[in-house]
C-alpha cells in the first residue's frame, strides 16, 4: 500500500529530514512511527500525501509512483488518504456535522451521499448527539474524533495520524486508540507518529523507528523502545 | 442532479461570504474598475462620435477659393462668373477683405495685439464654393480645377479640415486608450490584491480543502467567481455613468453656442449599446484576469 525505496527528504539544501528510508507498508497494516523529536516522523508523513516531493528515491502510494504523478492528479490521490493532526485543523465556524460534510462537498461528492455517509460516521465515532455543536463547544477528545470522522468519512484506503493523541489526558487518548483500531479492523491501513510510550507498548503492533532520518528499528510486534 | 445543485449552492454562498468579509477593498476595487472601464466605454463612443462626424462634413463640406491681394476686379468678376456657370457648383458667396477682417476680428477677440498686426489690405478676399454633390474626392478634383488660376492664392478644401480634426482625434484616442490600459492594469492590481487578502482570510479552509483532496480548480473558483463579480459590478457602475456622461455630454453640445461644432458627435443607438456592452465585458474581463492570477499565484498544490 505504501512503498519507500531508498528515499531521502533535504530541506532546502541542509537539513536530511529522511535520510535514505525503504519501507513496505502493506494493505491493512497498524504501524507507529517513532523516534525523538525531529528525526523525520512528520516528513514522512507529508512524503506519502505529496505535500513535499522527494529529494531522491521513490514513493509508491496505492500502487503509483508519486514522482510520476502529475500536479493534477494529486487531490485524487489525497481522495485515498485520511490526515489526522495533533491540532484537529477542525474550521472553527462550521458545526460538527458541517466539517465533517465539508470533506465530502469540496471534492464534489452529490447531496445523497453527503446526507447518508456523514450521519453514519459521526454515529461511529460516537458524536451523533453532538452534530450541531462547535468545535469549540467540544472537549479535546471530542475534537479529535470529528476530525478522525472527517479523515475517514470518504472511506480512504490509508489513514495517516500524526500525534493524534499528542494534545489529550491518556484516558482519552485511550479512546483515540480505540477508534483508530476499530477503523483499521475495516481493512484501512493506519500510519501513526506518536510520542505516547503506553499506546504503543500495550497496542503491540509494527513500530518503525526512526532517529536523523533513518530507520533504525522495525518490528512486526514492538514496543517504544 | 443534486450533486451539481449542491456544488452551485456550495459555490454562491463561499463567495457570498468572500464578499462580505472585506467591504473596504471590495468597494475600493469596484470603484477603480468602474472608472476605468467607463473611460474606456466613453473613449469608444468618442471613436464612434467623430467617425460619424468626420463622414458627415465629408459630404456637406464646401471649399475656399483664396485671392491674391493684388488681383484685379475684373479677374474677380471672371472668376465668379465661372464659378456660377460652372455645372458642378450649387451656389457661391464672395467674401470681401472687410468681411475677411470682421470674421478674423470675432476669432482674436481676445488678442487684440495679434490683430493689430493685420491690416485689412493685407487679407486675402475668397469665394466661398458648395458643390453639387457631397463626395470628398468629387470635391477635391473639383478645387484643384481652380488651383492654378492667375490671380487665385490657394484653394483651401474641407478636406484639409477634416484631415487636420482627424488627426487631432487620433491623438485624443491614443490618450484615452493609454488611460484605459493604465486603470485597466491598476484595476486588476486591485483585485489580484483583493482576492489574495479574501485567500489569506481562508487559509484554513482551502488547508483542509487541500487535505482532503479537492481539485486545485474547485478551490480557486470561488475566488474567481468574486473576482469576476467585482469586476461585473465595476462593469456595470461604469456602464452606468458612461451612459449619464454621454447624455449630459450631448445635451451640452446641443445649448452652447460655443460647442456647437460638436453637434455633429453623437452616436446611433446600436453604437451606444456596443460601446455599453463592451464596457461591462471589459470589467468581467479585468475581474477575472485579477482574481485568475491570484488562485495561481498563491494556490499550489
Ligand atoms: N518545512 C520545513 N522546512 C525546513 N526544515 C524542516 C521543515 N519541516 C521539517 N523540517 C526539519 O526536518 C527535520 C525533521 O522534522 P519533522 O517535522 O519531520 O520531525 P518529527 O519527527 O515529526 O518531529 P516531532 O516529533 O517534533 O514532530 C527537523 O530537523 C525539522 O527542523
Ligand atoms: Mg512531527
Amino acid at each position: 500500500m505504501i512503498r519507500l525505496d531508498n528515499v531521502t527528504k533535504i530541506y532546502k539544501g541542509e537539513t536530511r529530514a529522511v535520510d535514505g528510508v525503504s519501507l513496505d507498508i502493506k494493505k491493512g497494516e497498524f504501524v507507529f512511527l517513532v523516534g525523538e523529536s525531529g528525526s523525520g516522523k512528520s516528513t514522512m508523513l507529508r512524503l506519502v500525501t505529496a505535500e513535499e516531493p522527494a529529494t531522491t528515491g521513490q514513493v509508491h502510494v496505492a500502487g503509483k509512483d508519486l514522482s510520476r504523478i502529475s500536479s493534477g492528479r494529486v487531490p485524487y490521490l489525497r481522495r485515498n488518504i485520511g490526515s489526522v493532526f495533533q491540532d484537529f485543523k477542525l474550521l472553527p465556524q462550521k458545526t460538527v456535522y458541517e466539517n465533517v460534510a465539508f470533506a465530502l462537498q469540496v471534492i464534489g461528492r452529490p447531496k445523497n451521499i453527503v446526507t447518508t455517509q456523514v450521519p453514519a460516521i459521526l454515529d461511529l465515532v460516537g458524536l451523533s448527539h453532538k452534530q450541531k455543536s462547535f468545535p469549540d463547544e467540544l472537549s479535546g477528545g471530542e475534537q479529535q474524533r470529528v476530525s478522525i470522522a472527517r479523515a475517514f468519512v470518504n472511506r480512504p484506503l490509508i489513514l495517516l495520524a500524526d500525534e493524534p493523541t499528542g494534545n489529550l489526558d491518556p484516558n482519552t487518548a485511550q479512546e483515540i486508540m480505540r477508534l483508530l483500531d476499530r477503523i483499521n479492523g475495516t481493512g484501512t491501513t493506519v500510519v501513526m507518529a506518536t510520542h505516547d510510550q503506553t499506546i504503543v507498548d500495550q497496542m503491540r503492533r509494527r513500530v518503525v523507528a526512526l532517529h536523523a532520518g533513518q530507520v533504525v528499528r522495525d518490528e512486526q510486534h514492538g514496543v517504544y523502545e | 442532479m443534486a450533486g451539481f445543485l449542491g456544488r452551485t449552492g456550495y459555490f454562491v454562498h463561499e463567495t457570498w461570504i468572500n464578499i462580505r468579509r472585506n467591504l473596504t477593498l471590495t468597494v475600493a476595487a469596484i470603484l477603480t474598475v468602474a472608472v476605468g472601464v467607463m473611460l474606456v466605454g466613453l473613449g469608444l463612443m468618442a471613436r464612434y462620435a467623430s467617425t460619424n462626424a468626420l463622414g458627415r462634413w465629408q459630404g456637406g463640406v464646401q471649399f475656399e477659393i483664396f485671392l491674391e491681394p493684388s488681383i484685379a476686379g475684373g479677374q474677380i468678376d471672371a472668376l465668379g462668373q465661372e464659378l456660377r456657370n460652372h455645372p458642378d457648383i450649387e451656389r457661391i458667396q464672395y467674401i470681401t477683405k472687410g468681411q475677411a477682417f470682421e470674421l478674423l476680428e470675432e476669432m482674436l477677440v481676445d488678442e487684440p495685439e495679434l490683430l493689430a498686426e493685420v491690416s485689412i489690405e493685407s487679407l486675402p478676399s475668397s469665394y466661398r464654393v458648395v458643390p453639387r454633390f457631397a463626395e470628398g474626392e468629387l470635391i477635391e478634383s473639383l478645387a484643384a480645377q481652380f488651383r492654378q488660376r492667375p490671380g487665385v492664392y490657394s484653394v483651401e478644401t474641407g478636406r484639409q479640415q477634416v484631415d487636420a480634426i482627424r488627426e487631432w482625434f487620433n491623438s485624443f484616442r491614443w490618450i484615452v486608450l493609454l488611460m484605459s490600459i493604465v486603470l485597466a492594469a491598476a484595476s486588476t492590481m486591485l483585485i489580484f490584491n483583493m482576492i489574495r487578502v479574501a485567500m489569506f482570510a481562508r487559509r484554513r479552509e482551502i488547508e483542509v480543502m487541500k487535505l482532503v483532496g479537492a481539485t486545485n480548480s474547485f478551490i480557486r473558483l470561488p475566488f474567481i467567481l468574486e473576482g469576476m463579480l467585482h469586476g461585473l459590478a465595476g462593469g456595470i457602475v461604469g456602464a452606468v455613468a458612461a451612459g449619464v456622461l454621454r447624455n449630459h455630454v450631448e445635451e451640452l453640445f446641443g445649448r452652447s453656442e460655443i460647442l456647437a461644432f460638436f453637434r455633429s458627435f453623437t452616436v446611433t443607438s446600436s453604437q451606444f449599446n456596443t460601446a455599453i456592452l463592451a464596457t461591462v465585458i471589459m470589467g468581467v474581463v479585468v475581474g477575472a484576469l485579477g482574481s485568475a492570477f491570484a488562485a495561481g499565484r498563491f494556490l499550489d498544490v
